[in-house]
């Protein structure tokens, strides 16, 4: 037992040292600043001022202008050609020429003069102002009240009721579909680069000549459960830091626009002071969605299929590194059947994650090889919505058993692998160096 | 007291041939044995038994009196295989200790070691290098230093001199005359007869998976011996190649081998000698040398 600790140790702090794994650790926290930061600037309003000037001989829209939304509109009788004599605090971004037939149901053209460059949230902004004011123009016209359709227009809300008694909410739902595709697809990503990690320590072992003087001091058992453990610490590891990282994010966006307070609130009610924090409602409901979503099942479920998938899938990967000479080519055509079930648990995914009770998830999630990416993706919708409680179960006991079983048939063929050197290795003979004493 | 090994009557069998095949024979403790063999006669298979990394599929093993068992040998076996190798990303002295820690040696009794060792085969200034930064010498030195520093009653080296410059291997020689007179049983593994007739003291010479030869390394020369023998001199190139004293050959122009025919005595030859007006500078008994024997009876078994 001690030994398997020191073998793991090892592996786990000569990871942990290497460049590559700080690299990696930290690029995707770096991208999470992106994501979240990029969701940031595209809701927030920004905040420069911009100065439209405006010549409206017609007077038909530049009294309804408003200065609001960062906008100062300023009424000018001709072009300036230059701005280099005006004073500082009347220097205009751009001049809008409002033609006297502006706001005609033919005409639906406005020109723009611009002096420095509008950006595209700005442009798009002031498009709607000035259709909203035509469009209101239009309908006092021809003598239409626009209050009377603002009212006609009022949406129909379709509130979705689960036969449990839950009220579903929309945005939950949502949410738990970006989740379930992420966790499917960090389950897939471990399985695959750690996996292969697990073969490759192997195959250094072996193809270093370390390993016949480890397996005189340790048995090849304990060297191979040492290894697994060890760099399954190091996945571990990683996916804490990326962890805790996104989680402290969520928090820190959570103080800092009060959405706790929010959660409390019934979704029908006026947003009221809440509201009046941030400055954009959507990007408050996408947070306060997010927090909607029972996390503690998911997270202990995650560990259990994080940890036997790993042990399963590693396994398997440290008796094809074991089994492959000195030729690194070898290890494609052996890596075939490995590789196989966590590329269908992939398509698995893409259906369960639109019906996670449809047969296909049902009897991926039941299959060891797939089970863990697909039942991540079918318990974030919920229990029992997602998944029943015994097919949880289940699943989990088949995933289980298997583990045990592929962890004994892998250290079989792990432990007479290692000392063959040379010759290239066929299942066939694989299988045979389960029942070698 | 127990031997420092015995084997008994042990078989291992691969697919469809006995890589060893009823193979009993032990060692007494303190000895520098030597096992050797032709590539493919099953000593690495025998050795990997020893250890306990395979386990035999007929007959038994004791080592210190105790059936080998790979967890209980850790502790008092070392073993360089044949086919060794190092971390290349690990620094020397980490590396050293961790292996040291795996035979089971607490931590600080590790370092303690390491540094002794690295004192005492001048390796210091290779403490922090990484293997892949290294001569191969030395890694060779690290891997000797990781093999014994336990302080294995019983070394097992399989081929220990191979990829070895003279120097080195004259000082790992050295430490095994050293560790077998502190006590250490070692067993050698090699085809190279010339190192073992050197430092060995008993052999056992296996071919097929069985032992053809167990024996005192002196006992195995003097079975040998035709009752031949060399003389050097002057002059020798006038003796004829056969006559009713002797049937010889001539090997230089100095060097003459006599091998005297049956009743003749070898004051016979000498007077012989003295007649043909030979100028001798020596005459000694032909001893043949351990790769003579090897030869003669890996040839006349595969036969």
């Amino acid at each position: 037992m001690k030994k398997i600790f020191l073998i793991a140790y090892r592996d786990f702090s000569i990871r942990i040292r290497n460049k590559t794994f700080l690299i990696s650790t930290l690029l995707l926290p770096i991208g999470i600043v992106l994501f979240y930061g990029t969701i940031f600037f595209f809701t927030s309003t920004d905040t420069d001022t911009h100065r439209i000037g405006v010549i409206d001989s017609s007077q038909s829209i530049f009294p309804k202008l408003n200065n609001e939304d960062n906008f100062v509109f300023k009424s000018l009788d001709k072009v300036i050609a230059s701005r280099e004599d005006i004073e500082e605090e009347d220097k205009i971004d751009a001049i809008l020429i409002v033609p006297s037939h502006a706001d005609s149901i033919s005409f639906g053209r406005i020109e723009i003069l611009t002096y420095t460059k509008l950006g595209m949230l700005t442009k798009n902004k002031l498009e709607a102002k000035l259709q909203n004011i035509i469009e209101t123009n239009r309908f006092e016209r021809i003598d239409i009240d626009i209050k009377k359709i603002e009212e006609i227009k009022s949406p129909v809300k379709l509130v979705y009721r689960s036969i449990s008694g839950g009220e579903e909410n929309e945005l939950k739902e949502g949410i738990a579909y970006a989740l379930s595709f992420g966790l499917g697809i960090m389950m897939y990503v471990i399985l695959t680069i750690y996996g292969a990690q697990v073969m490759r320590g192997v195959m250094e072992e072996k193809t270093n000549r370390i390993v016949e003087i480890i397996i005189s001091s340790v048995r090849p058992f304990e060297l191979l459960l040492g290894k697994i453990i060890g760099i399954g610490m190091v996945s571990f590891l990683q996916l804490s830091v990326w962890g805790s990282f996104i989680l402290i994010i969520n928090l820190a966006i959570g103080i800092v626009f009060g959405i706790h307070e929010l959660k409390s609130l019934p979704a029908d009610m006026p947003m009221s002071a809440a509201a009046s924090i941030a400055s954009n409602p959507e990007f408050l409901h996408a947070m306060q969605g997010l927090q909607s979503i029972d996390y503690i099942p998911i997270f202990g479920l995650f560990i259990f299929y994080f940890i036997s998938g790993f042990f399963l899938y590693s396994s398997l990967f440290a008796a094809v590194g074991a089994s492959v000479g000195d030729d690194p080519q070898d290890v494609q055509s052996l890596m075939m059947p490995i590789m196989m079930p966590i590329f269908l648990s992939f398509i698995f995914l893409s259906k369960s994650v639109n019906n996670p009770n449809c047969t296909e998830a049902v009897i991926a999630s039941m299959i060891p090889f797939t089970s863990p990416v697909v039942m991540m993706s079918r318990v974030v919708f919920g229990i029992p919505e997602g998944v029943p409680l015994w097919q949880l179960l289940v699943s989990m006991a088949i995933m289980l058993l298997t583990m045990v079983f592929f962890i004994f048939l892998a250290s079989r063929i792990y432990k007479t692998g290692i000392l063959l050197y040379g010759k290239k290795v066929s299942w066939k003979e694989m299988i045979q160096w389960i029942f070698i004493k | 007291m127990s031997k420092a090994l015995e084997v008994k009557e042990v078989s291992k069998l691969y697919k469809d041939y006995f890589a060893v095949n009823q193979l009993s024979f032990d060692i007494e403790r303190g000895t520098i044995f030597g096992l050797l063999g032709p590539n493919g006669a099953g000593k690495t298979t025998l050795l990997r038994m020893i250890t306990g990394i395979l386990i035999p599929d007929h007959g038994e093993i004791y080592v210190q009196g105790q059936k080998t068992d790979l967890v209980s040998n850790a502790r008092f076996i070392g073993y360089m295989p044949e086919e060794r190798g190092l971390y290349k990303k690990m620094k020397a002295e980490e590396q050293a200790i961790y292996l040291a820690q795996l035979k089971g040696l607490p931590y600080n009794l590790a370092k303690e070691k390491v540094k002794y060792w690295f004192d005492k085969l001048d390796m210091n200034s290779w403490r922090d290098k990484k293997v892949e930064e290294v001569s191969k010498g030395m890694g060779q030195k690290l891997q000797f230093v990781c093999t014994v520093i336990h302080e294995p009653v019983l070394i097992i080296l399989d081929e220990p001199f191979s990829g070895l410059d003279p120097l080195n291997a004259d000082i790992i020689k050295n430490e095994i005359y050293d560790l077998a007179e502190k006590g250490a049983t070692v067993i050698f593994s090699t085809h190279r007869m010339e190192q073992v007739e050197e430092i060995c003291e008993q052999i056992v010479l296996m071919n097929k998976g069985k032992i053809i030869l167990n024996d005192t390394v002196v006992n195995a020369k003097k079975d040998f011996q035709k009752g031949a023998y060399i003389i050097k001199g002057e002059r020798l190139e006038y003796l004829p190649p056969e006559n009713e004293l002797y049937s010889g050959e001539k090997l230089t122009n100095k060097e003459f081998k006599f091998c005297l025919k049956e009743g003749k005595k070898t004051k016979e030859l000498l007077a012989y000698l003295s007649n043909q007006d030979i100028e001798l500078s020596s005459l000694a008994l032909d001893t043949p040398t351990l790769n003579e024997i090897f030869i003669e009876l890996v040839k006349g078994d595969n036969s």
